[in-house]
C-alpha cells in the first residue's frame, strides 16, 4: 500500500512538472500582454513605449523563457509563487485568501450534492421503474443539462427578489460576521452548485446499486428471506457507494469549472472570479499560482479516492498486490 | 454502513480542505475589461467632499463626528437581509478594485475608492463646473502660464498632522518621478523644469512650487488657459509627505502602503478589505465637516448583480446601463438620476498606417452611413445625444453650421464611389465585449456599414490584445466612450494635438499641424471671445475631417437608494462619489 502511494506521488510531481512547463508556455502563445493591461493605452500620459520597457524590466518579462521558467521555479521550491502584477501582493497570501471562500462555497455544495443525490439515487434503485425512478431521473437529467448560469438567475430572481429570503451576493453582508449571515449567503450559491453534483451523484448511486441489486449474493439473500430493507441497508448499499468516491473526485475540476460560474454570478470572493481576472489582465503569477493549485488538488484527491477506494473494497488492494 | 459513513465524511474533509474564513483582504487583479476598449480615462480619486463655496470655512472640530446628524438618523432598512445597518452604506464598484496609489495609471474603480479616502485640490461638480476642494480659489495671470491655488487651511490629514501646500508639490512631483512607476509621468510635461527632474538633472520640478504654506503654484511653458481640464480629469489625490515621503521612491506607486494606506484626508478613511472586492471605510475624525454616516462599504459587483442588489436592499448605490433603464426605474424604493455626460461615443482609426481608411470621403460616407439617432433611441433608450464635433460643449465653443451628417445611405454610396472604395475590403470594428450597449451599437454600425459597400466585421476581443493593436498602429475601428468634453473645447487637445500621438492621448496618431496651431492659439489667451473665434475654426476641421467617427455623448446614469440622502449625480461616472462627504441615510 505504501508503496502504491509513493509511487503514484513520484508520478504526480512529475505530472506537475509538465503541467507548468505546457502553462508557462500557453501563457506567452496567449495574445497580449500582461503590460499592455497594466498601462491602459487611453488614459497612460506620457512615453508609453518607454514605460512599457520599463515595466517589461521590472517584472522580468524582458528576460528569456527559459530563464524566466528556471527562476520562476527556484522559487516555487522556496514556497514562493511570485507576486501579482498588478499590485505586487505575493500570490501565496492571494491564493490564502480566496482559498477559504472558494472551499466553504465547494463543501457546502458537495455536502448538499450528496444529500439530495443519494438518497434520490437510493430510492429509485429500490423501486426502479416507479414514478419516483421516472420523476427523480428526468429531474437529474434536467440539473444535468440546464447550465447553472441560467439556474442562478432563476434563483436571483426567485428567492432574492421576488420573495426576499436570501441573499443574492457576497459571503457576508458588509461588517456582519455572524453565522447566521454567513450560512444565508451560502445557500443559495451552494445549493445551485450542489444541484448540479447531485445529477451525477444520484445517477452513479441508482446504476451502482441496481448492479449489487441484482448479483448473486444478495439474490440469495433475499430468497433466504432477508427483509428488503435488510439487504439494501447491510449488504448493497456498502458495495454501490464505493463508485460514487470515484465521482467525487473525478468531478472535482468539473465542480472548480462550475464554480468559477457562480461565482461570478453571485460575485463570491473566491478562486474562480480571481483566476478569470487574472486571465483577463494576464496576471501570470496568479494564473500559473491557480492552475498548479488546482493540479495539485486534483491529483492528490484522485489518489485520496483510490486509497479510499482500497480501503473499502479489498478487492482493489489484492489486485494492486498482484499486479 | 458505519464504513460509508466514514468515506463520506472523509470526502467531505477534503473538499472542505483550508475552511472559510474570509475577511482579511484578498488578491486583487484590477481587471482590465473596460479599458483598452477605452472608456472613459479611468479617473481619479479623491473623495468627495464639498468645496469651497459650500461651507466656507469649516468648522475645525477635531471633533469625531460620531453623531452628526444633518437628517434623521436612520432605523435601518426593513428586513430582508439588507446589508447595512444605521448609518453605513454599501455601494457599488463597477470593477475590482486593487490599490490606494493615485501613482497607478487610473482605473475607474481604483478612483472611486480613492474620491473616498483621498482629496483633491479641484474637481468637478455635479454640472461640470469646477469646484473647490482642498484649494478654497486659484486664478491665472494674464498671459495663461501661471496658475495659483489658495489651499485651504483648516483641512488635517487623519492623524492630526496639518495639510499643506507642501503635500501638494510632493504628490506632483512624485506623479512626475518615472521612479515610483507612476503611469503618470507625462501628465504635467507642459511645467516648467519637468523635463530636467525627469531625465534626472534636477532634484526638483522648478514650476511646482509652495510660496507659503497655503499657496500652491504652478509655472507654466507654453500658456494654458484651459488648464483646469488637466487637474479635474482624473482628479488628482493629494499625499501625505509626511507619511508618504519615509517611503522608498522606487517603486513607490507598487508599495504596499497604498494597499492598506493609515492616513487619509477624505471623508471617510479605509478601514480594512472585507474581501478582495469588498472595502470598509470609517468617518474620518479629522474631517473639517459633520458626516451623516459612520460606515461605507464599497462593493464590486458587475452592474446588473449590482441593480438586482438594488432591489432586494442590499446596496444603495449603483451604476445603471440605459439598456436596464426601464426595469431600475420601476424598482420601488429606488431614485434614477439621469444626468447629461461629457463623455463622447466614437470609432478610432490608426491614421498614421490605415491610408485607405482615412480619406475624408470614406469617414463624410461612414458618418452618414451610420443613423446614430436611432442608435440613440433604440439602444441607448435616448439618453444621449448625436454629437457632430468632439468638444460639443460648453455653448459658446460650438459653432453654428457644422454639417449634421444626417443618416443617408446614398450619399455615403455616393463618396464611397468617389474614391473607388473596394467593397471587398475588409473593416475591423474591434471591441472589448461584455458592456451591452456598446456590444449592440458595434453591431448595428458594423450591419449599416456593411449596407453601404463597406465590408465591417465586428472583431471581440480581450482589452490587452486591444492594447497591443493599439500599440502596433494596427486597427481599422475600435469604439470607445471616453472624455470630458462639455466643459473646454481645450480637451480635444489631449486627444487630437500631434504631440499627443505616439503613446499619449491621441491613439489615432491624427496629426493635423493647421488645427495643432488652433488648439495652442486657444489655450494661450483667457478671452473668452477670442477663444470662441479660435475654437470655432478647430471645431470646423475636426467637423470635417473627422479624427475619430462621432457617434453620441450618453448621459450617466445611476440609481440610489430611498434611504440615500444627499447624493447629486457626477456626469462622470468615475466622480461618483465627489460629494460623499453630504451623504446621508434617512430612516
Amino acid at each position: 500500500m505504501l508503496a502504491f502511494i509513493a509511487r503514484r506521488l513520484i508520478i504526480s510531481v512529475l505530472v506537475l512538472f509538465g503541467i507548468s512547463i505546457l502553462l508557462f508556455a500557453m501563457l506567452r502563445w496567449m495574445p497580449g500582454d500582461p503590460t499592455e493591461a497594466l498601462l491602459d493605452p487611453m488614459s497612460f500620459t506620457g512615453d508609453r513605449e518607454a514605460a512599457l520597457a520599463d515595466l517589461r524590466r521590472r517584472l522580468g518579462l524582458d528576460r528569456s523563457l527559459v530563464v524566466q521558467y528556471f527562476s520562476w521555479l527556484r522559487e516555487v521550491m522556496q514556497g514562493n509563487l511570485g507576486y501579482s502584477y498588478v499590485d505586487g501582493r505575493p500570490v501565496t497570501e492571494i491564493l490564502g485568501d480566496r482559498l477559504g471562500a472558494t472551499a466553504r462555497l465547494m463543501s457546502a455544495s458537495v455536502f448538499i450534492g450528496l444529500l439530495v443525490g443519494v438518497p434520490l439515487g437510493i430510492v429509485a434503485a429500490i423501486r426502479k421503474n416507479s414514478i419516483i425512478d421516472y420523476v427523480s431521473s428526468a429531474g437529474s437529467l434536467l440539473m444535468i443539462s440546464v447550465p447553472s448560469f441560467f439556474t442562478a438567475l432563476i434563483g436571483i430572481y426567485v428567492f432574492g427578489i421576488k420573495l426576499g429570503w436570501l441573499p443574492t451576493s457576497g459571503q457576508n453582508t458588509p461588517g456582519e460576521t455572524g453565522l447566521l449571515d454567513s450560512i444565508e449567503h451560502l445557500i443559495l450559491p451552494a445549493s445551485i452548485l450542489g444541484l448540479s453534483l447531485a445529477g451525477p451523484y444520484m445517477r452513479y448511486v441508482r446504476s451502482s446499486l441496481l448492479e449489487v441489486l441484482s448479483q448473486d449474493f444478495l439474490v440469495t439473500a433475499r430468497s433466504k428471506g432477508l427483509s428488503r430493507i435488510r439487504v439494501v441497508g447491510r449488504h448493497a448499499l456498502a458495495n454501490a457507494l464505493i463508485p460514487l468516491i470515484t465521482v467525487m473526485a473525478v468531478q472535482l475540476p468539473a465542480l472548480f469549472g462550475g464554480a468559477v460560474v457562480i461565482e461570478q454570478m453571485f460575485a463570491w470572493p473566491g478562486m474562480g472570479r480571481m483566476a478569470l481576472d487574472a486571465v483577463n489582465a494576464r496576471n501570470y503569477p496568479i494564473i500559473l499560482g491557480f492552475v498548479m493549485f488546482v493540479s495539485i488538488l486534483v491529483l492528490l484527491s484522485n489518489l485520496a479516492a483510490d486509497v479510499l477506494y482500497a480501503v473499502v473494497d479489498p478487492r482493489v488492494r489484492t489486485g494492486q498486490e498482484e499486479s | 454502513m458505519r464504513r460509508v459513513a466514514v468515506v463520506v465524511v472523509a470526502a467531505l474533509a477534503l473538499a472542505a480542505c483550508g475552511s472559510g474564513d474570509d475577511d482579511a483582504t484578498d488578491d486583487v487583479d484590477d481587471t482590465v475589461e473596460d479599458t483598452a476598449s477605452g472608456d472613459d480615462a479611468g479617473d481619479d480619486g479623491d473623495d468627495g467632499d464639498d468645496g469651497a463655496g459650500d461651507d466656507g470655512a469649516g468648522d475645525d472640530e477635531p471633533s469625531d463626528d460620531s453623531d452628526a446628524d444633518d437628517t434623521t438618523d436612520a432605523g435601518g432598512d426593513d428586513g430582508g437581509d439588507d446589508a447595512v445597518g444605521e448609518r453605513s452604506i454599501n455601494i457599488q464598484l463597477y470593477q475590482g478594485p486593487s490599490s490606494f496609489s493615485p501613482l497607478l495609471a487610473a482605473t475607474g474603480p481604483n478612483g472611486l475608492m480613492q474620491q473616498i479616502h483621498w482629496d483633491a485640490l479641484v474637481g468637478l461638480g455635479g454640472e461640470t463646473d469646477y469646484v473647490g476642494r482642498l484649494a478654497e480659489s486659484w486664478d491665472v495671470s494674464d498671459d495663461a502660464t501661471t496658475w495659483t491655488f489658495n489651499l485651504r487651511d483648516d483641512v488635517r490629514w487623519s492623524d492630526g498632522e496639518q495639510f499643506t501646500a507642501d503635500d501638494v508639490v510632493f504628490t506632483f512631483e512624485a506623479l512626475s518621478n518615472p521612479a515610483t512607476g507612476s503611469g503618470n509621468t507625462g501628465k504635467f510635461s507642459n511645467v516648467a523644469g519637468h523635463a530636467e527632474f525627469v531625465a534626472g538633472e534636477a532634484d526638483n520640478i522648478s514650476g511646482f512650487t509652495a510660496p507659503d504654506d497655503f499657496t500652491f503654484q504652478i509655472e507654466l511653458l507654453a500658456p494654458n488657459s484651459a488648464y483646469m481640464v488637466d487637474m479635474v480629469e482624473p482628479l488628482i489625490p493629494i499625499l501625505p509627505e509626511h507619511v508618504v515621503s519615509q517611503l522608498p521612491v522606487e517603486g513607490l506607486a507598487e508599495n504596499q502602503f497604498f494597499r492598506e494606506p493609515t492616513v487619509g484626508i477624505g471623508p471617510y478613511i479605509f478601514s480594512r478589505w472585507l474581501s478582495d472586492d469588498q472595502v470598509e471605510f470609517v468617518a474620518n475624525p479629522e474631517f473639517r465637516d459633520e458626516l451623516g454616516l459612520d460606515t461605507v462599504y464599497t462593493t464590486f459587483l458587475a452592474t446588473d448583480v449590482a441593480q438586482a442588489q438594488l432591489e432586494t436592499g442590499e446596496i444603495d448605490y449603483t451604476q445603471v446601463s440605459a439598456v436596464d433603464l426601464e426595469r431600475v426605474s420601476g424598482i420601488d424604493g429606488v431614485t434614477v438620476h439621469s444626468v447629461d455626460g461629457p463623455s463622447i461615443a466614437a470609432l478610432h482609426t490608426a491614421w498614421d498606417t490605415k491610408t485607405e481608411l482615412v480619406q475624408p470621403q470614406v469617414r463624410q460616407a461612414m458618418m452618414h452611413a451610420i443613423d446614430r439617432q436611432a442608435i440613440v433611441d433604440s439602444v441607448i433608450a435616448g439618453e444621449g445625444d448625436v454629437i457632430n464635433t468632439m468638444a460639443f460643449g460648453p455653448d459658446w465653443a460650438v459653432p453654428d453650421g457644422l454639417n449634421e451628417y444626417p443618416y443617408d445611405p446614398e450619399k455615403a454610396q455616393e463618396l464611397l464611389a468617389e474614391v473607388g472604395w473596394d467593397s471587398d475590403t475588409e473593416v475591423t470594428i474591434e471591441i472589448v465585449p461584455g458592456q451591452t450597449d456598446r456590444d449592440q451599437v458595434v453591431t448595428i454600425v458594423a450591419g449599416q456599414l456593411q449596407a453601404v459597400g463597406i465590408n465591417a466585421v465586428v472583431e471581440p476581443m480581450d482589452g490587452t490584445a486591444m492594447g497591443s493593436d493599439i500599440g502596433d498602429r494596427n486597427f481599422d475601428l475600435l469604439m470607445s466612450i471616453y472624455g470630458l468634453f462639455n466643459a473646454d473645447p481645450a480637451a480635444m487637445g489631449f486627444r487630437l494635438a500631434c504631440a499627443q500621438g505616439n503613446g499619449g492621448g491621441n491613439l489615432s496618431n491624427y496629426c493635423n499641424p493647421e488645427l495643432d496651431e488652433l488648439l495652442a492659439a486657444g489655450v494661450a489667451t483667457t478671452d473668452q471671445d477670442e477663444r470662441a473665434a479660435i475654437y470655432a475654426d478647430a471645431q470646423k476641421i475636426v467637423n470635417e475631417e473627422l479624427p475619430v467617427i462621432l457617434l453620441y455623448s450618453p448621459r450617466t446614469i445611476s440609481a440610489t437608494s430611498d434611504r440615500l440622502e444627499g447624493y447629486v449625480a457626477s456626469p462622470i461616472p468615475t466622480q461618483a462619489f465627489w460629494n460623499i462627504a453630504e451623504w446621508s441615510v434617512s430612516g
